[in-house]
């Protein structure tokens, strides 16, 4: 008996030290994620739903155009829904060099001019969701200059292969500016899309959790079509489902303007 | 003012032609507002405000429309039948009785195409980048039925207008106004609640005075008596900045006292004006720096010689504006804005310092996913002491009901700008449900 079970044991480790050993190096898988086709262009239907901890439930539903220009990305959101957001936008344009900030610009009908707002605390939370500045510039992609990863372990998540990677802030500037002093990446094995992402805040004590739900395929692009956040701190989730997503329709450019966000969305 | 309304009307019929696709959306919004005063406790507001908003989308156009129904039950605010006489014809509101008032509050097209968008219609246009304190925000006039507590959105008077904004390049764009619309500041009549009675903004008339005459020279010629404003804009390596330019009537109109042996002759004049300036705005971490100044070439001042016998002084003002933005702590705001203005030619017996500094001060803080909301506002005038200190909270119930309770409290001197109002400190309550 005492035998079988130091040969079970001996098996397992060599196992897992066989399993470690295959699972690629952290930074390489995130720069395969980093790598993923999103298009030059996108147009979609964003229907956010934000519930707190007693269930009351909001619902905003916006159209948002994103097109890149270069490596930098200009992103607008026009809120349609409900009435008392109805033709709020927000505009941002993203630099590559991560020495440049991004400009951003929010337009409140009641004010009737855009108001320029600063992007220096990327780990704001955008609009009342429970998603970031950051998750909401990064769209599932990771800045990498701003970790050190390792890979940990492969496992599951709602059926498919991941691969778990461990990514630590730099420092504590750069934990203190993205709100989390470490993250989990379960990243799918096959399509190295973010499938579940969890934090932790700059305390050590659970954050947030991040879970896409549905991915398909949308003229030949990976997309992420529900993603929901569950604040463990406040109990607070927020749902974004995004529809009618469109790569193929040019996004003109003068969409990305003040003179755009004062007219509003207009079908 | 006629012909205008007979172009607006046909370019909206012209973009309403069958057969074209045409969308439709309605809004609604309710507002129930109380106030208190509390010196008196007695209540100072009570009022129902329903706005309506549709928008029809046909083409490359969209036609925008919004009303508004208002019900005043205490009447304090406009007590009476008020007469008017700042609005032109075409916008005046329609009296129900002397509580209740119809609007077509705006009513515009807009057509967008390529690099030029127009705007044609009954509108609002907002110019600079000061909060509160209007330097180049000129274009529209202002109804000071509560002073300046309401939301500008709400007492910002809408104007008959055409917009034209076109792109030069991706940097660069211009903008091409013309304002037919001879409407005005509305200034609270005698008794209401926010009469002027603060010699910078009126002369001082004794009321055992008697008024034997009043006369109102309001312009009304929509091409001699338009305004006409232009402003080129952009955005380069992180800056944002306007060069801005109108030609245009003063809103606020000049009394002028004759006394006679009887009583007194009141002429009320309003004022041509260029008004030329700039503003711009950069970030930096979590700072944004907002900058803006108009020069006012024909600007009036009210003065008092020794022998008490009051009149104005024409002449230029240029005023400055700088405020910076912070946004470093999660879910808070904080703003601060200084504000100086000063006089051309000054002359001792002008009521109104030679050079007039005002400073504000902002905090506001989200709590609960941005569904509560708390702020305060202090304005303060650095020449005379007195002040505004305006604090609200703000609680989004669900998507349609929003409630708010608010203080307004007025200090310091009472023949100061806001010190006038040192008696009307309230407190607010208020709804608003939208659909």
């Amino acid at each position: 008996m005492k035998n079988h079970f130091m040969l079970i044991t001996f098996v397992a480790t060599f196992s897992t030290f066989v399993s470690s050993q295959e699972l690629p190096d952290g930074a390489e898988i995130i720069d395969k994620v980093n790598q993923i086709e999103e298009g030059a262009y996108v147009t979609r239907n964003l229907h956010m739903k934000l519930v707190d901890r007693r269930g009351k439930v909001r619902e905003r539903h916006t159209i948002s155009m994103r097109k890149y220009y270069g490596l930098d990305k200009k992103t607008i959101i026009f809120y349609i829904t409900p009435t008392n957001v109805k033709d709020t936008s927000f505009l941002t344009i993203d630099y590559a060099d991560s020495g440049i900030d991004d400009d951003q610009w929010l337009y409140l009908p009641a004010m009737r001019k855009t108001r320029r707002i600063s992007s220096g605390d990327r780990g704001d939370y955008f609009l009342g969701t429970d998603f970031t500045y950051e998750d909401i510039k990064k769209e599932g992609k990771i800045a990498a200059e701003d970790y050190t990863f390792e890979t940990v372990n492969a496992t599951e998540v709602d059926g498919y292969d991941v691969v778990v990677v461990k990514a630590l802030p730099k420092n504590e500037e750069v934990a203190e500016e993205l709100g989390h002093s470490m993250a989990e990446l379960y990243i799918d094995a096959e399509m190295f899309v973010i499938r579940k992402s969890k934090y932790w805040d700059v305390n050590g004590n659970d954050l947030k959790t991040i879970t896409t739900r549905e991915i398909s395929l949308v003229n030949d692009i990976l997309t992420r079509h529900r993603i929901e956040v569950e604040n463990h701190k406040t109990g607070h989730q927020t749902t974004f489902t995004f529809s009618n997503v469109d790569y193929e329709t040019k996004v003109d450019d003068s969409i990305f303007s003040e003179i755009s966000m004062k007219r509003g969305w207009k079908q | 003012m006629i012909v205008f309304k007979l172009l607006v009307t046909s370019a909206i019929f012209f973009a309403l032609i069958p057969g074209h696709a045409m969308a439709s959306s309605v809004d609604y919004s309710l507002d129930i507002e109380t106030a208190f005063n509390l010196e008196s406790d007695a209540s100072s507001k009570n009022q129902i405000t329903f706005e309506p908003e549709f928008t029809h989308a046909v083409g490359s156009a969209d036609l925008v429309s919004i009303l508004r129904f208002r019900h005043e039950f205490e009447n304090m605010l406009e007590p009476g039948q008020h007469r008017q006489s700042s609005r032109s014809s075409l916008t005046k509101r329609n009296l129900i009785n002397s509580h209740s008032a119809f609007e077509l509050r705006e009513l515009y097209l807009d057509y967008y195409k390529d690099d030029m968008f127009i705007r044609i219609g009954k509108q609002q246009m907002v110019w600079g980048e000061a909060d509160g304190i209007k330097l180049l925000d000129v274009l529209n006039p202002q109804s000071f039925r509560e002073f300046i507590l309401a939301d500008f959105n709400d007492s910002r008077i809408p104007l008959w207008s055409v917009n034209i904004n076109k792109s030069i390049n991706d940097q660069l764009n211009t903008q091409f106004i013309y304002i037919p619309d001879t409407t005005y500041h509305e200034i609270p009549e005698r008794g209401s609640a926010f009469e002027f009675s603060s010699p910078v903004l009126v002369p001082n008339v004794p009321n055992n005075q008697n008024i034997l005459t009043f006369e109102s020279k309001k312009p009304a010629d929509v091409v001699f008596d338009g305004d006409y404003g232009a402003r080129i804009y952009g955005f380069s390596n992180g800056w944002e900045f306007s060069l801005n330019y109108i030609y245009h009537y003063l809103d606020t109109p000049k009394i002028s006292v004759q006394e006679s042996l009887l009583g007194l002759h009141v002429i009320s004049t309003y004022q041509r004006n260029h008004t030329i300036g700039g503003s711009f705005n950069f970030a930096i971490g979590d700072w944004v720096v907002r900058g803006e100044s108009a020069y006012k070439t024909n600007q009036f001042h009210y003065f008092e010689d020794s022998n008490g016998k009051v009149g104005s002084f024409d002449s230029g003002e240029l005023s400055l504006l700088i405020g910076v933005d912070f946004q470093g702590i999660n879910d808070t705001f904080v703003s601060s804005q200084l504000y100086a203005s000063r006089i051309n030619h000054y002359q001792q017996q002008i009521i109104k310092d030679e050079v007039d500094y005002q400073l504000t001060f902002l905090l506001e803080r989200k709590y609960l996913n941005e569904n509560l909301i708390a702020k305060i506002l202090f304005i303060n005038s650095l020449n005379t002491g007195d002040g505004l200190v305006q604090s609200e909270v703000k609680y989004l119930e669900s998507d349609s009901l929003t409630l708010t309770m608010g203080l307004d409290i007025f200090h310091g001197n009472d023949k100061g700008l806001y010190g006038q109002f040192d008696q009307n400190d309230r407190i607010t309550f208020g709804l608003n449900y939208s659909f």
